[in-house]
């Protein structure tokens, strides 16, 4: 049996884009195989209709290897086949990998019941399968495996809230809690609050999310139901250059001040390694997902100046309003010919800025559109309904520590920021990353240690 | 095909059910051979015989019926036919060899016992919902998702070859069976195989049976 895989850890957080040639030896089929004996006992699995669909299946199977061993080994592969983000290392993917094109956050709330044997079983059947679909591997019970072939970049990443602590009797994280009310701008709605258990999909193709999200909610199912689901999006794969900053539905480069790893600022920022910050876990951060509502319609109603001076960046190519190029280091002391700040004292950036060495956060957001019908009229300022769209941002946001590095940066914005002119805050939630794991082990594995 | 004294019942399935066993995952297992160090599964080789049989894929439908069923995809690396007999579990009373037939004249599909499993060198033997499959039977315990549960197959050497396979929940592999020659209407439903029976098939909620441990 020839074994030509990849080994599937790769460096840590190190991004594969091998197309990996399958090799397939000779595989009697099941159909094929001599079976000795005569029965004794009969079960009868159906009726007329049923064999059909048997023989079917076996004809699938049969196409689907012959498809697979005359694949071309690198050339005339569509782009997205091979392109798989490892699952196993000491940090989950999903987080420092470039973020694709998809996005499915979920948070499920666990059935009153599980005990802490329960959440063993369950996190290890995620883990499993969350292992094979990123590998663009058929999980053991996948019914439509022809789904599972395409990894374009899958990662699953999962999110630990207080209950999951509670439930393995160990200490929660200082930091895991609702986040205090902001309540100059926070109008959040319960259905996007909270959860015990995240589920984040990230996939260059919608179709390849979409399956791996119902695989692991059937996973799920015995275990608890889901609370809520927030779909987002960026560019398309291939639309941009890798490693561009988004755009969001303001028109926006969102995400130019960032931790990166080239810098080192993911491990201090995202990791903890900073002196002032320590990991919950080995590999562990957290995540916070604010739901914020933009309202496009109001938007429309500023012009381009405004757009700009509301955030202290150009809308053309992110540069802030005292530099020419996006990552030019904006100037928050310079002035103009009368004395005023050229990035205004309301800038978004400015009172975003870090005013404590460890106020940095990893913002990984994705766009939503929600689809709207039977849509006319205008939205009007801080309406979070109406106009012809129901947009905003999947604010994600990961650091080592909430409220070291996070809630400081947020408390500011709420008291004072030009972008809450159109903004909204709908939903908010905060979940505890565990750390990865090595074959064989799995996601949370240290709660049960 | 069926020896004459065979009794078959051909119940009438809900299309749900003919939907699933149509459905069976067979072409999932179609990169287990190389799946092996890719997996996080449980799924372990058999010690105790060196490593003659490998299994992969391997997982148990979760539930809280009387009968269940085992799957995977088992390969012999070793170098002659070997001829599985029999099988066995802490967690059933009786464990069988079991396959599945169509009826070419009525497209009927029966499943029912073999003597014996011959997987020839280099082959991998697929045991899956719609085909042959280890099925356990008088089930001791409810077996919840995520359970790991041990199967021991012995071929006819004596050898044995033991693996594990990871509970998960399935809505297929519905099948009814009827026991025995002696088997009547009333008893296939008694022996109902019942695993997907409650919609959701919870394996969390409560059940009569004590759960396996
Ligand atoms: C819909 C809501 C929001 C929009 C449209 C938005 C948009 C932007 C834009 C356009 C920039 C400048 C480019 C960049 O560095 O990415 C920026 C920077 C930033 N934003 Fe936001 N943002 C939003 C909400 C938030 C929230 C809720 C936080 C944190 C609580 C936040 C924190 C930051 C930080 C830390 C920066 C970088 C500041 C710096 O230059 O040092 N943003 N945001
Ligand atoms: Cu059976």
């Amino acid at each position: 049996m020839s074994h030509s895989e990849q080994p599937l850890q790769g460096t840590e957080n190190s991004f594969s884009e091998t197309a990996k040639a399958e090799q397939h030896s000779a595989q009697a089929s099941a159909s094929s195989t001599p079976l000795a004996g005569a029965s004794r006992r009969a079960v009868v699995a159906g009726t007329v209709g049923l064999g059909v669909g048997v023989a079917a299946t076996l004809g699938t199977q049969t196409a689907l290897q012959s498809a697979q061993k005359s694949q071309p080994k690198d050339e005339a592969q569509p782009p997205l086949i091979g392109q798989r983000v490892p699952f196993f290392g000491s940090r989950q993917a999903g987080i420092e990998t470039p973020a694709p094109t998809y996005a499915s956050f979920v948070a499920v709330d666990l059935n009153n019941g599980i005990d802490k044997d329960g959440l063993e079983r369950l996190l290890r059947i995620l883990t499993d399968d969350a292992a094979h679909l990123t590998e663009g591997k058929t999980p053991v019970v996948d019914q439509e495996p022809e789904l599972a072939q395409v990894a374009a970049s899958l990662t699953v990443t999962l999110g630990f809230g207080e209950r999951i602590f509670e439930i393995a009797g160990v200490k929660k994280p200082s930091w895991l809690q609702p986040l205090p009310a902001f309540e100059k701008i926070d109008q959040l709605q319960q259905q996007w609050n909270d959860g015990d258990l995240l589920l984040q999909f990230c996939a260059d193709d919608r179709l390849t999310l979409a399956h791996a999200q119902r695989m692991l909610l059937k996973d799920v199912r015995s275990f608890g139901r889901v609370r809520w689901v927030q779909e987002g999006f960026r560019r398309a794969y291939g639309s941009e250059k890798p490693g561009q900053t988004m755009r969001n539905l303001f028109g926006q480069l969102d995400g130019t001040v960032n931790p990166t790893t080239e810098a080192g600022t993911m491990n201090e920022y995202v990791w903890g390694e900073a002196d002032s910050l320590t990991p919950w876990e080995d590999g562990g951060t957290s995540v916070i997902i604010r739901r914020i509502h933009m309202n496009l319609d109001t938007w429309d109603q500023a012009d381009r100046p405004a757009r700009e001076d509301a955030v202290g960046r150009k809308l053309s190519n992110g540069a802030p309003l005292t530099g020419t190029n996006e990552h030019d280091v904006a100037d928050l002391s310079a002035t103009n010919e009368l004395g005023f700040n050229v990035i205004a004292p309301y800038a978004h950036i400015r009172r975003a800025s870090a005013q404590k060495p460890e106020e940095h956060i990893l913002r990984r957001g994705y766009n939503y559109d929600m689809p709207v019908s039977d849509a006319s009229g205008f939205s009007e300022h801080g309406q979070t309904s109406g106009g012809v769209s129901n947009s905003g941002l999947i604010f994600a946001s990961y650091q080592a520590d909430p409220v070291k590095q996070f809630v400081p940066i947020q408390r500011r914005l709420a008291e004072l920021d030009m972008l809450n002119t159109w903004t909204v805050p709908i939903g908010s939630a905060v979940f505890a990353i565990p750390g990865g794991c090595q074959p064989g082990g799995f996601i949370g594995e240290k709660l049960f240690a | 095909m069926l020896n004459m004294n065979n009794k078959i019942i051909a119940p009438a399935l809900s299309l749900l059910a003919l939907g699933s066993l149509a459905l069976s995952g067979c072409a999932s297992s179609d990169n287990a051979a190389d799946n092996s160090s890719a997996s996080a599964s449980v799924s372990v080789s058999a010690s105790n015989e060196k490593s003659d049989l490998e299994f992969t894929q391997t997982w148990v439908k979760a539930g809280q019926g009387e009968m269940t069923a085992a799957f995977g995809d088992v390969t012999n690396h070793s170098d002659k036919a070997i001829k599985l007999v029999s099988a066995e579990s802490s967690v059933s009373d009786m464990t069988q060899l079991h396959t599945t037939e169509i009826d070419p004249k009525t497209g009927t599909t029966t499943m029912k016992q073999v003597d014996s499993m011959t997987i020839e060198p280099g082959e991998t033997f697929k045991l899956e919902p719609g085909g042959n499959h280890i099925m356990l039977m008088d089930m001791k315990c409810s077996i919840p998702a995520g359970h790991t549960v041990k199967i021991t197959l012995k071929d006819d050497q004596g050898k044995s070859y033991e693996f594990e396979g990871q509970a998960r929940d399935y809505s297929g592999a519905k099948e009814e069976y009827a026991p025995g020659e002696q088997a009547s209407s009333s008893a296939s439903m008694d022996s109902q195989m019942n695993m997907g029976h409650s919609m959701h098939g919870s394996s969390e909620s409560a059940s009569a049976m004590p759960t396996c441990s």
